[in-house]
């Protein structure tokens, strides 16, 4: 159970809603008795009727796993004796069943399964309009990672491109600097959109350039500085150590100018001690006096900061 | 709460009750989780150092009672089998020291089968992959001592293909990171000895970011603080080395507020409502930092460290005690 709140009540109260509460479980069992009544009835020889049935188990209780796993069964029997129209007309229902049930409850993993395996029925999905189900459910949670996971799903079997993600997670970005789900779908498509190193290495550069308002409009958010890091971190490999570290010193001036505009936040000090350490060319009385001031700023993670003691 | 009581007696007496709940609607919605709250219910007992309170043979023949024709185990009467329910079956039965009642080789062949040729697993025969498939696998398969059974290489594999930009890791390939599937990851390497392979400072660092300024952790970037992410953030850092990371009495502090004064249990957040889930995770962080002088759980296998040592197959390379 995740965020009930306890609540105190009336003694009046409290009897009130218990009757309820043994009301909601009647129902419920009656709804369940009666499905599983009709199961053991039909004894595995399905018809149309056995996906209404199951259908109102599942609205009541999404977590069901045993009748979204029956509802297959259901399908994979039907589409041994119905003729090939039907069963897409049956698929499609399904999506609206299942289009219903996940905007009431957006993060059954067993719901999102069951989409993907149902999309994959169908002989042309509309893989546009899925997309937009899935920026609409995103609109109103934009960490739902169930939702983003089907984002994938989607650019994978639908040709779409993924330069068009791509812009959408600009778009996610720019509304919302904390969007960490944004940022990450990001990181995992730049990959994949530029395969060639150097092709890649400009890229990373023009990204550091542009993840710089992210930091400076909100500095005290990981978001943009753990993307930071990567960018840096990435962009090792692939271009020539003197190229390497001029970016890194490149980037060293703005984050100093920030850390003196904003002398309580950790994350500009901490991403600066990172990128003088990979450069090795300050002093050590320097690296050691901005470890304990990130330490003074952030006491909670005292030793995980003493552990970058070992690599000066 | 000022004096950091935990309230033992209480929380013992709220597990052993959860059977009773029947007026309860949430106890009908999650009748097919029994298997994983009995599990949960059993090992809070175990650390609690009450496992005895329990219906020993009521429950073991319950549970060899989910036991499908295929080897795999259900949630409960009249579901199906899952990977997921297979888990907490032979972890329940592990406990009781009952597995020499279990039929071993149908698990591991219903196991095997789920092996995908990319190393993936299935959670059952429908075909979702999900990093917490491959830890439930490879962590039955060694209780049972038959990893030999699996590709581990090819696990690995797949395992490494789902580490993100953060060093942490998601549910598939490209999925963002989460506490929970970077335990489960983590977890699979240190099962499969294979954990020196991996970058341990980055992920290291992601996961004592969880911790906030309540005490508490969560388990994504800019997320609130939950009680079971004690569990999977804690427990990844044990198995790494670097519980000394996060501020562990702010953290016992948080676990601690999260009690239930009047019935015993553990919320997700202060002054939320208990469940068995988080009393379990609560308890499994306490633990792990070593307060209260509760039963040691080991970070990798979810189990209690002495039921583990009775395995002589396993090394525990990461388990101290
Ligand atoms: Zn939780």
């Amino acid at each position: 159970m995740h965020g009930v709140l306890k609540v105190k009540t009336s003694e009046e109260k409290a009897r009130e809603l218990k009757l309820k509460e043994l009301e909601k479980i009647k129902e419920y069992q009656r709804i369940t008795t009666k499905f599983n009544e009709f199961r053991s009835q039909e004894d595995e020889f399905y018809e149309e009727k056995s996906l209404d049935e199951s259908k109102i188990v599942l609205e009541n209780n999404p977590e069901y796993y045993s009748i979204w796993n029956y509802r297959r069964s259901v399908l994979e029997y039907l589409e041994k004796n119905r003729e090939h129209d039907e069963m897409q007309t049956l698929y499609k229902n399904e999506m609206k069943f299942i289009e219903e049930c996940i905007q009431r409850f957006t993060k059954s993993y067993w719901i999102w399964f069951h989409r993907k395996w149902i999309s994959l029925k169908l002989d042309k999905c509309d893989w546009e309009r899925e997309l937009k189900l899935c920026s609409k459910l995103l609109d109103l949670d934009l960490r739902n990672f169930h939702c983003w996971s089907y984002r994938r799903f989607i650019l994978k079997h639908s040709g779409i491109p993924l330069t068009q993600e791509f812009d959408y997670t600009t778009k996610k970005i720019e509304q919302n600097f904390s969007n960490y789900s944004a940022w990450h779908q990001r990181s995992s498509l730049l990959t994949k959109i530029y395969t060639e190193p150097s092709e890649l290495a400009s890229k990373l550069k023009e990204e550091l350039e542009w993840v710089r308002n992210a930091v400076y409009t909100e500095p005290k958010d990981q978001s943009s500085w753990v993307y930071h890091k990567w960018l840096t971190g990435t962009l090792k490999p692939i271009v020539a150590t003197t190229e390497y570290k001029d970016i890194l010193k490149s980037e060293l001036g703005p984050i100093t100018e920030l850390m003196e505009l904003e002398p309580d936040c950790k994350w500009p000090l901490y991403i600066s001690l990172l990128l003088k350490l990979e450069i090795g060319e300050y002093p050590k009385d320097q690296l050691l006096q901005d470890i304990q001031l990130l330490i003074k700023l952030d006491p909670y993670h005292i030793n995980y900061y003493k552990s970058l003691e070992n690599k000066i | 709460m000022t004096d950091n009581q935990l309230l033992k007696e209480k929380h013992v007496e709220y597990i052993i009750n959860l059977d009773k709940k029947k007026e309860d609607f949430e106890y009908w919605v999650t009748e097919h989780l029994r298997m994983n709250g009995m599990y949960w219910g059993l090992s809070a007992l175990s650390i609690l150092n009450s496992i005895d309170k329990m219906n020993k043979e009521e429950t073991i023949e319950w549970v060899l009672s989910c036991q499908q024709p295929n080897g795999g185990f259900s949630g409960n009467n009249q579901h199906d089998d899952h990977l997921l329910s297979t888990l907490s079956a032979v972890q329940i039965l592990l406990q009781f020291d009952a597995l020499d009642r279990l039929n071993i080789d149908a698990v591991v062949d219903y196991v095997v089968s789920l092996q995908q040729p990319d190393g993936s697993f299935f959670g059952d025969r429908w075909g979702e992959v999900d990093t917490r498939f491959t830890y439930c696998a490879v962590s039955i398969l060694s209780l049972l001592n038959k990893l030999d059974k699996i590709n581990q290489d090819k696990v690995v594999e797949f395992i490494g293909k789902c580490r993100n930009f953060d060093g942490g890791y998601g549910c598939l390939p490209g999925a963002e990171s989460h506490a929970g599937q970077t335990f489960t990851c983590i977890g699979t390497l240190a099962i499969l000895h294979r954990l020196h392979e991996i970058d341990i400072d980055t992920i290291g660092w992601w996961l004592c970011e969880r911790q906030l300024p309540n005490g508490g952790l969560n388990g994504r970037p800019e997320k609130s603080s939950d009680v079971c992410y004690s569990w999977w953030v804690l427990s990844s850092l044990s198995a790494i080395d670097r519980l000394h990371w996060i501020d562990q009495d702010k953290l016992r502090s948080y676990i601690i507020d999260c009690q239930d004064q009047e019935t015993g249990g553990i919320a997700d957040k202060p002054q939320d409502l208990p469940d068995v889930f988080h009393t379990f995770f609560g308890l499994c962080g306490l633990s792990l930092m070593g307060y209260y002088n509760l039963e040691h759980i080991d970070p990798v296998y979810a189990l209690p460290t002495k039921t583990l040592r009775k395995l002589k197959h396993l090394n525990l390379t990461w388990n101290k005690h």
